[in-house]
């Protein structure tokens, strides 16, 4: 009896962890190359039913079959499925098309990976995101003397000046994942790579003025409301009658009137 | 937990209530001269591991969700915008990256602003005739204008001051208006009234003559306008009135949850 109680409580917990996660994909709509995270639940595994064979002590114990304890979260991935390129007509912003990342360095010095391409040029030349950290090239953080004729080419080479004074400086460090599911986000627009896995990009294209918007899909995230909210109330209403069982077997059950 | 879902709620509406107020400000300023829109650029808040609050999950890997969004900055977009004529010589469009330098008219502000709007008029203050914005601030040159000598001014595009004599009808050299470039003039801290302050992020002026290397040259009888678009904007307000539409849906969607638990036991 009081198993059933506890199961609709795991689903009470998982709807709300559901929606919780509906709410942040909603909330970063406008997230410059944001992944939308995609909750799964599946049930616990089953678990083993005991019987009391024999009463007292030194009972012996058998197994009489499977039982299932409700369900639970199983996963989180992140969907890298594209999300729209926009045009802003800014030099410094970039959109990857492909499934490459850029790669930023932060205080501490670590590596990170991110699709936000909103960059800039900072008081000393460098290029960095919108956070100030570095952009990384192939040999290290760019720096630009002319920013007035910034070209970035397809394969993130990085050009700067006119015609024939055209002059070659860096290109961008664009890395891809042979398995990006590995991949862990951190705050802000951020991967990390804990397994080290980076390899350079082979298929990744970069585009000059251009920004890859949020991937999230706002109508599916609204369908993905309903049924939460509804099976949270199906939950609710087990949970009553459960109660109203209880009630029975304590206050009715062999009373004497 | 529910008051974890009602926060990533707020956060977003928050954010797109942000993006809808930069939009506004961008849209009210389409016709100010030289004004340069702003974005706000978002990111993910820091994110948490399932499982403490509570709820039941796979222990390894352990799943992770995000808390909302937040601020990371706001971007001025400082490329160029539209050269429309006015047909007067002392209104003058920068084509290029530099700045004008103007000084307050109170005395008691010393500091040096920047600006790229140059609608300049002649005004006499205190005996001495000088060269000031609308706002009144005075443009910083090296010449002097002398308003019993010349009956006009025209500048060029290396920004040359030339004053016609009344005596001849004759144009001579007065003196030189010089322009700033910053190396990062998106970090320029806006003053309002279309004045910058140079910042620590926005690097230390350079000063160069106008219409060589990245200063840009001067087009008198010509004033830039905003470079705002308003098509971009609408669509942006579009974006920013259903995303606050759909996170505060989750809001209520977490409000009939929580009521829904309070009414567990009837």
């Amino acid at each position: 009896m009081l198993r059933g109680l506890y199961i609709t409580m795991n689903s009470l917990n998982v709807q709300q962890a559901k929606l919780n996660n509906v709410s942040n994909n909603l909330a970063n709509q406008s997230t410059t190359g944001y992944k939308r995270n995609a909750m799964v639940d599946s049930q616990f595994s089953e678990a083993l039913q005991l019987a009391l064979e024999n009463k007292g002590p030194g009972a012996r114990r058998q197994a009489i079959g499977e039982g299932n304890l409700g369900n639970l979260i199983a996963q989180v991935h992140i969907d890298y499925r594209p999300g729209p390129l926009t045009e802003t007509g800014n030099a410094t912003d970039l959109a990857l098309e492909g499934k490459g990342f850029f790669v930023v360095e932060n205080e501490a010095g670590e590596q990170l990976y991110t699709r936000d391409g909103s960059f800039e040029i900072n008081a000393e030349g460098t290029l960095v995101n919108n956070e100030g950290y570095p952009v990384l090239g192939e040999g290290g953080p760019i720096t630009l003397e002319d920013t007035e004729n910034l070209t970035i080419k397809g394969d993130g080479t990085i050009l700067v000046g006119w015609g024939e004074e055209t002059e070659e400086i860096d290109r961008l460090q664009i890395v891809e994942f042979a398995d990006p599911s590995l991949l862990r986000k951190a705050d802000g627009n951020y991967f990390e790579d804990p397994e080290g896995t980076a390899e350079s990009a082979m298929v990744t294209k970069v585009n000059q003025g251009w920004l890859e918007k949020s991937n999230v899909d706002p109508i599916q995230e609204m369908i993905n409301i309903i049924p939460v909210s509804r099976i949270y109330e199906s939950s609710q209403k087990l949970v009553q009658i459960s109660d109203e069982l209880l009630d029975k077997a304590i206050n009715q059950v062999g009373r004497v009137k | 937990m529910i008051i974890k879902t009602l926060a990533s709620g707020a956060s977003g509406m928050r954010a797109h209530q942000l993006r809808l107020d930069t939009i506004g400000n961008n849209i009210a300023n389409i016709n100010t001269t030289s004004y340069k829109k702003s974005t706000p650029n978002f990111g993910e808040i820091v994110r948490q591991a399932l499982g403490e609050e509570g709820v039941a999950v796979v222990t390894e890997p352990r799943p992770e969700s995000g808390a909302g969004v937040r601020l990371i900055s706001m971007a001025r977009v400082i490329d160029q915008g539209d050269l429309i004529n006015t047909g007067l010589d002392l209104d003058l469009a920068i084509a290029g990256q530099g700045f004008f330098k103007v000084t307050s008219p109170f005395e008691d502000d010393e500091q040096e602003y920047y600006t790229r709007d140059g609608s300049l008029s002649i005004v006499n203050i205190d005996g001495e005739t000088v060269l000031v914005n609308p706002s009144g601030y005075k443009l910083v040159w090296d010449g002097e204008l002398d308003p019993e000598t010349y009956q006009s001014y025209t500048v060029d595009e290396k920004g040359t001051v030339w004053g016609k004599r009344f005596s001849d009808g004759q144009r001579e050299d007065v003196g030189n208006i010089e322009l700033f470039t910053f190396p990062a003039p998106s970090n320029l801290a806006s003053k309002g009234s279309n004045l910058y302050l140079a910042t620590e992020a926005s690097g230390e002026e350079t000063s160069g003559v106008p219409g060589e290397d990245s200063f840009g040259a001067i087009r008198s009888g010509y004033l830039e306008r905003s470079n705002v678009d308003l098509a971009s904007e609408m669509i942006g307000m579009i974006e920013a009135q259903r995303a606050y539409a759909a996170n505060s849906r989750t809001v209520q969607t977490a409000d009939e949850m929580w009521d829904r638990a309070n009414n567990l036991r009837k």
